[in-house]
């Protein structure tokens, strides 16, 4: 069973897309029944894109280097001491200030659009059949090349096809409770997503896994 | 695809990459530079400065919260490159090796550091519209580095590390004496914080 330490391990993980679908669906599972973890994701979810697009430069004042180099001990200057600095620096303080809201003003444009984009605005229900209908074609599909696999890769799809199903019906079921609950629709959604990659996976793959 | 989760892996990609060369900086080999500046080549070492003080500045301003100290912080942690410069044996790149030190001249301070209350506080007066951003977005940019300013002093230390630096659990650890677990948890403290913050 998944504990709820397991789920923050592997969090980053699984917003970054580096989990295997079924290590994905069984933390969905546990998350779409543990509000802890929920709001662990939620808040991870909705910090990244923002984080994302901070700057990782922010210049300094110009002022700074002559400061620095008249620090630098040097052969010419061998008694060359660390003279009082916070005279220097304190005229300096606006201007730094101000850098750090300019370097997030230039990335405005970037949160603009990546916060825009993972906020789904099409009914829950329309997107649902469409993932429930690719899905079935799949399985279908899988159904019909089942003669062709080995014993061990049916039972593994199936194993986890039963993990991630059970992640589905749960995060139907919350989000029936809390219909506006945005986590709760994304962590739908990304249930099916790994629901039709682990089809995907087998059917094209499957001979050879 | 797994990396479709939550439709977020796309955010990855669209990380600025704000000005770190400037134009007046001649094209050389960083370890060239590194090697003229260990001899007391002080041209090179004003090129490297120039190549990575805003990566520093960053870090320094973001983990003390404080604009005046980053400055002060930034002059020292130069200062020490230049004067530890020999024991820099090339093992892993400049940037990463300027980076440590960063972070200890920061951590030190924040050790020995009389508690006085200091806190970023941007300008209210600021006016957004004048640089040609709409409202909204502007807001929530600057509200973020507000809201990392105001987290108490554990969980934004290890917020800056893990989310915007990207160092592990266990460099943070090393780095700040905490225990992994204790890295862990603040990391959840601090993202639910902000979350809040910017409700
Ligand atoms: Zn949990």
């Amino acid at each position: 069973m998944m504990t709820c330490a397991d789920v923050r391990d592997r969090l980053d993980a699984l917003l970054e897309g580096r989990l295997a679908p079924e290590d994905a669906a069984s933390i969905l599972g546990h998350v779409a029944t543990c509000a802890e973890c929920r709001e662990d994701l939620s808040a991870a979810e909705e910090l990244r894109p923002l984080v994302a697009s901070l700057s990782r430069h922010i210049e300094p004042p110009p002022e700074l280097w002559g400061a620095i180099r008249r620090n630098l001990r040097s052969p010419e200057r061998p008694d060359a001491t660390r003279w009082s600095r916070r005279s220097v620096v304190f005229v300096l303080a606006t201007a730094a200030i101000v850098l750090i809201a300019l370097s997030s003003l230039i990335t405005l444009e970037v949160v603009r659009r990546t916060g825009r984009s993972t906020r789904p605005a099409i009914a829950v229900v329309a997107w649902e059949a469409d993932y429930r209908a690719a899905a079935a074609d799949l399985h279908t599909e899988l159904q019909r090349r089942r003669s062709q696999l080995p014993t061990s890769t049916i039972l593994a799809v199936e194993r986890d096809l039963a993990v991630i199903d059970s992640a589905i019906s749960e995060a139907g079921r919350a989000l029936s409770g809390e219909p506006n609950d945005t986590t709760l629709r994304r962590l739908l959604r990304s249930s099916h997503e790994q629901k039709l990659a682990l089809l995907r996976r087998a059917v094209f793959l499957g001979p050879e896994t | 695809m797994s990396s479709l989760v939550l439709g977020l892996s796309h955010s990855s990609i669209t990380r600025p990459s704000a000005g770190s060369l400037r134009h007046d900086v001649p094209v050389t080999n960083a370890a060239t530079l590194v090697r003229r500046a260990q001899v007391g080549d002080e041209h090179a070492f004003r090129t490297l400065y120039q190549q990575h003080a805003g990566a520093v500045f960053a870090v320094c301003v973001r983990l003390s919260a404080d604009g005046v100290l980053a400055a002060e912080l930034t002059q020292d942690v130069f200062v020490r490159a230049w004067e530890g410069l020999a024991s820099f044996r090339g093992e892993s790149a400049f940037s990463t090796w300027l980076h440590r030190i960063a972070v200890n001249v920061v951590l030190a301070h924040q050790r020995t550091a009389e508690r006085r209350e200091r806190r970023v506080s941007l300008p209210g007066d600021l006016e957004l519209e004048s640089h040609g951003v709409d409202g909204p977005s502007a807001a929530e940019s600057i509200d973020l580095e507000r809201a990392i300013a105001k987290l108490p002093t554990g969980a934004r230390t290890v917020f800056v590390l893990y989310d915007i630096e990207g160092y592990s659990h266990a460099d943070i650890a090393s780095l700040t004496g905490i225990a992994e677990g204790t890295s862990k948890a603040q990391l959840f403290r601090a993202r639910r914080l902000l979350r809040e913050a910017l409700k």
